[in-house]
Parts: structure tokens; sequence; C-alpha cells
């Protein structure tokens, strides 16, 4: 439940903010003027999310497709990202969101119409490019109160040649089922093992349910990516994993496999802080991390690779090494 | 000790009995000491000039409720603290690990609703001092609690005659509460009695803490049944020893790192890695004086095998 739910003056009588609203419950609304006056103005501590969550329903305004960082996705076609909302209803306890804003409040963008403006334009310039939803959010989380994937899927029935990439933790399909699956649009899932899912993502749904959802699209044609990102070193960690990835064989055949993802966990050095205040006893905050390559908190260079070797070398008996790839190496 | 910050005699009254007055705002006793520092923010930054002396600092005092959910002459533990001024908010806030309510720091009163309102956008309650003391105690590193009792609903109902004349009768909760606080931290204090240094017994902490939430015991059981070394270099090898339980990965890697080292280490050289393990290089070092140092150098470099250098690297171990 929100607390306050503040809606651009623009946006009031928008029927996708009916629609939200509908959906939605809260105690207060308010009108303001423009989501960039309020969202983020004051610093608002990560972990109030936990008991007081505003909502705010607007227009993104400024740049709507952005170029993705290097090594960021699978192939060697241009990657983007649109940002149709920001924060995450989950905590998961590394998520980068909880340095990235000045605040863990949610924030609906809602004029979806000039995303999609923006990433045609994009098409015409890089026909075969992929988009990737779900940078700064969680992207079927809360799908059934946005209602947006319709007009995506529409969107990439019309531009067969570019990709698009929904990526989640949640197991949130009902409004995937409701459309056709199209062989552009893939699904990716965040994977770990199960004592990693538990210890660290805190609110998730279960690996099982996660493996569940994935079976569920499988089923129905659509095509799955995954991201075993962000690996976090464990006791019997192999046979973890391998435990892992022997379910998910009999769940994802590889024909209906995009890509798989391998990272180990990584942080900006604001991200890490955050980490340590908001998780002092968590076992991340106990961790040895030095600062890598790239400046970013990593474990050291032989581990990482150890573990990206072992996860990779457990999932080639069933995946096609193609179809693998580490995300965010040097 | 605590340092209790009020901002009026009448709040404070109760907390004051018995104490001695070093100065007409500053009251000294055996346990705590007191600060009535006035209204309003200017004169909650009569803080820093005794902030450096006390262990932590608790602000009681009376405030507004933003929010008709919120119940009167009730105690709320504030969680966040910021502050409005000059018609806007200011972006630092500070943060408490007590509460479930945050507070907003005016610095003008609160008489009309419209004010009430946009107030309510950030906080559900509102007071006149508590941003800048938790400002003050967060430069200094000291912890920062406040407490606030709730008189009456912030905006056109803002009543300050009546809240004078209960000013004895918050006194004497605000003070109860402080008592049923003190009572509770007695209780939740656990002193770890761990071996070594300061930074030494920080890091056996973090390590146990780390080892505790992994075996799922707790960090007073784990604390006992730790060896008791009595020199440094027993510390730094329980701390080692330690190490390797949290991370055996990490374990195998020192170890590997010492095997590349040893046949250098035997004829007085030093091979030296990126102490982050983050660059594939190393550094030899050696003090030559003599034909058969070089003789010795030249044999363990010759059955030195990089390949195996950069199977490590490459994360086989």
């Amino acid at each position: 439940m929100f607390r306050n739910v503040y809606i651009e003056q623009e946006f009031k009588d928008h029927h996708r903010t009916e629609f939200i609203l509908n959906k939605v419950k809260y105690q207060n609304i308010k009108e303001i003027d423009h989501i960039e006056n309020y969202w983020g103005r004051v610093k608002k501590p990560y972990l109030q999310k936990r008991e007081t969550l505003d909502l705010y329903i607007g227009a993104k305004r400024g740049q709507l497709v952005k170029e993705a960082p290097p090594a960021y996705g699978h192939g060697s076609e241009k990657h983007f990202y649109f940002i149709h909302a920001y924060n995450c209803i989950y905590e998961c306890e590394y998520c980068y969101l909880q340095g990235h804003f000045n605040t863990p409040d949610i924030v609906f963008f809602i004029n979806h119409e000039e995303i999609l403006q923006e990433m045609h334009k994009t098409t015409l310039e890089y026909p075969d490019c992929w988009f990737h939803a779900g940078e700064f959010s969680d992207s079927l989380a809360l799908s059934h109160i946005t209602n947006e994937l319709p007009l995506y899927f529409d969107f990439f029935k019309d531009h067969p040649d570019a990709k698009l990439e929904i990526r989640t933790k949640s197991v949130n399909i009902k409004p995937l089922l409701s459309l056709s699956p199209l062989k552009n649009i893939i699904v990716s899932f965040s994977l770990s093992s199960e004592f990693s899912a538990k210890n660290f993502d805190l609110k998730c749904p279960s690996i099982k349910h996660r493996l569940n959802a994935i079976s569920k699209l499988v089923s129905e044609g659509f095509m799955i990516g995954l991201h075993f990102d962000p690996i976090i070193y464990e006791d019997d960690f192999v046979e973890n994993y391998e435990a892992i990835i022997d379910r998910l064989k009999e769940v994802l055949p590889d024909k209906q496999l995009a890509y798989i993802s391998i990272g180990v966990v990584r942080f900006t050095k604001d991200v890490y802080a955050q980490m340590l205040a908001n998780y002092p006893d968590s076992v991340l905050s106990n961790e040895v991390f030095t600062k890598s390559f790239d400046g970013k908190m990593r474990y050291n260079h032989p581990m990482r690779k150890w573990i990206l070797n072992k996860v990779r070398e457990k999932l080639l008996p069933y995946y096609r090494s193609e179809k693998i790839y580490f995300c965010m190496e040097d | 000790m605590d340092l209790c910050v009020l901002a009026h005699r009448g709040e404070a009254q109760i907390f004051i009995k018995g104490l001695k007055s070093i100065s007409p705002n500053f009251y000294q006793g055996e346990d705590y000491a007191v600060l009535i520092c006035g209204e309003g923010v200017f004169e909650a930054s009569k803080l820093g000039a005794y902030v450096q002396t006390f262990d932590r600092v608790l602000n009681f005092g009376i405030a507004g409720a933003l929010e008709e959910a919120l119940e009167l002459e009730k105690i709320y533990p504030i969680r966040t603290h910021y502050l409005h001024e000059n018609d806007r908010p200011q972006f630092k806030s500070f943060t408490s690990l007590i509460g479930e309510l945050d507070c907003i720091t005016s610095f003008n009163r609160v008489f009309d609703d419209e004010f009430a309102k946009e107030l309510s956008m950030y906080a559900q309650i509102v007071d006149r001092e508590a941003w800048l003391m938790a400002k003050i105690c967060s430069d200094h590193n000291k912890e920062f609690q406040s407490y606030k009792l709730i008189s009456d609903y912030a905006g056109s109902q803002t009543q300050c005659f009546d809240i004078k004349d209960k000013a004895l009768e918050y006194s004497q909760a605000l003070f109860d509460f402080y008592q049923s606080l003190e009572a509770k931290s007695a209780e939740s204090k656990i002193e770890l009695e761990l071996p070594g240094s300061f930074t030494q017994q920080k890091r056996i902490e973090k390590l146990l803490k780390s080892l505790a939430s992994k075996q799922n015991q707790s960090l007073e059981e784990l604390a006992q049944n730790i060896p008791r070394p009595k020199s440094k270099t027993e510390v730094s090898q329980l701390i080692s020893e330690l190490e390797k339980k949290v991370n055996p990965l990490q374990a195998n890697i020192q170890k590997q790192i010492e095997q590349f080292q040893a046949p250098f280490t035997q004829i007085g050289a030093q091979l030296l890695f990126d102490p982050k393990l983050e660059k594939k290089k190393f550094k030899l070092q050696m003090e030559v004086n003599d034909s058969k140092n070089i003789e010795n150098l030249i044999e363990v470099l010759q059955n030195f095998e990089f390949s195996e250098l950069e199977k490590f690297w490459n994360g086989d171990v």
C-alpha cells in the first residue's frame, strides 16, 4: 500500500492514471506539477520503502531511450534501454538502486506513446537493435497495474528485427499470458542458487516459483533469457549451482533459450557504502571486495574467473556455448 | 553519558529535578545531562558547544502532527529528520535506527492548513529543532535519537496556550519515556570479550558475524567458543583461521599464492603480487651480494611456469 500517490496535473484524468488508481491501495492523492520537482528532492533513506512508500505518476522527460553501456547485452547489435518506471517493490541486498536514487519511492511514467516514438526513431538507424526494459525497476512485477505490455507487443510485432528484453525476478506472468508470444520479445529471469535467493533477494519470489513461471512461459511458446547475475560466492558453491541448473534444464529447452548472462556481484563505491549501511549484518557486508578495473568493488580477479567458469561449465552440457556470455567483465 | 536536549524549560522541568545547574540552560547529573536550547533551528545550534563530551544525544519534545491518524499525547520515536527552509525542503536528511515516522523541522510555526499540507508531503510530524540537532550529531559522529510527544494537529488548529498549561504533564510523560528507554537499553547491552587490539577485535567481530549468519548461530555463542590468543601473532592466526572458514575459496587463492612464492622465498627473494589481485603481474625483489644469489635465481626462474600463473589468474584455483 502506498502512503501518498502524487499525480502530475497533466495526467490526472488520463485513462492510465485511472487504471492504476483502481489497482493500487493508497492513503492520499496529491496533485503536483512535475515529478522532478518532488521525487528525490529530499534524501529519503532506501529502507523506508519497508514502511512508507509513495507513488508518483507522470511523464518521462528528457532522453527517453538511452544506449546501454559496453558488455551489457548479448550479440554484436546495438543495445538500448528505455525507462518506464523508477524503483522496485523488491529489496535485494545487492541492488544498485539503493545507492543510485535519493529515494525508494516508485515512479510510473505513463507517456508510453512518446517512449515508443523514440524507440521507432532508434530502429530507423539500427533496425536490429535491442531494447531493454527494467534498468531501474522490475519490468514485470507491477505490469498488471501499469498495463503497458500490450502496447510494446504491438510495437515489436511491427518491428520484427528489433528485440525487446523484459527483465524480471517476478512471477507475475498473467499479463504476458494474455498476449501472443513473439520471437523478438525475450522474458529474462534473474536466477541464482536457492541459498543466494533466500538470503539476498528479500521479498522476491523464490527460485522454485521463478522456475515454475519459466516453465509456464516456455509451454506457451515464449523465448526466455536468463541472468545468473549477480553471483555471490557461498559455501558448497558448485553443488548449489549444479542443483539449480539441474532443475533449470528440466523446464527450459535450448531451443527456447535466447541467452544466458553470467555476472559476479559488483558495486559502485556509493552503492557499496549504502549496502554496508543498510545490511550491516548480511553475509555480503562481510565479504572481501577490492576496487577492480573499472573502479567498482568486486571479488579479486582469480575468484571472479573461478565463479564465472564454474557456472558456465555447469551450463554447457545443456545449452549452446554461443548463447552464454559473461556480463560486465573485463 | 547521555545528553538530553529539550527546547523549553517547561518540557524539561522533570528532567532537571535534582541535577546540578552548571549554567542557566545546562544541568549535569550523574547519569545524564540536560541542555535547554530554546525554540527554533538557530537555538538548536547551542548543542554544538556540548555534543563532543557525550556518548549520545537524545532530543525530547512536543511536536505537531501532520496526519490525523497520529494519536494526541502519544510519544513517537523519529526515524528520519527533514528540514523545510525558504519555502522548500532541504535535500539533506538524517536517519536514526529507531522509529517508523518522520519529522520535518520548520523554521516557522505552522499556523495555516496550506503550509501543514505542504509539510505533510515529507513527514508525519513537524517540530522546530530536531533536524539541526541530528546534523550536529552526524557531523560529530555521535548517536542521535529523537522522541516527539504529539501535542496538537499542526495548522489552523495549533494551540500554543493549551500546550503551556500542559507543560508539566508533558514533561513527566517524556521523562518516564526516557526512563523506560534506559531500562531497555541496559537489558540489550551484551559485551563481546574478544582478543587483540581494537582493530583486530573489530575484524574478529565482523568475521564472527559473517560466520554466525552462515551457520545460523548466535554471535555470542561463537564468540565464547573461540580461543583466547595472547600474542599479536596468535591473534593474526586466529583472524586467518576465521577468514578461511568464512571464505574457503579465498583461502585457496591465498594458499596458491604462497606456493608460487615459496621457491623464491627459499633463496631470499620476494615474489610480490598485486595486493588487490586485479593486475596480472608480479614484482620480483632480491638483494644480490654474491654470484650464488644469481645462480639460485636463474634456477628458480627456469623452473617457474608462467602458464601456471596464467591458469591461476583465469580462475584455476
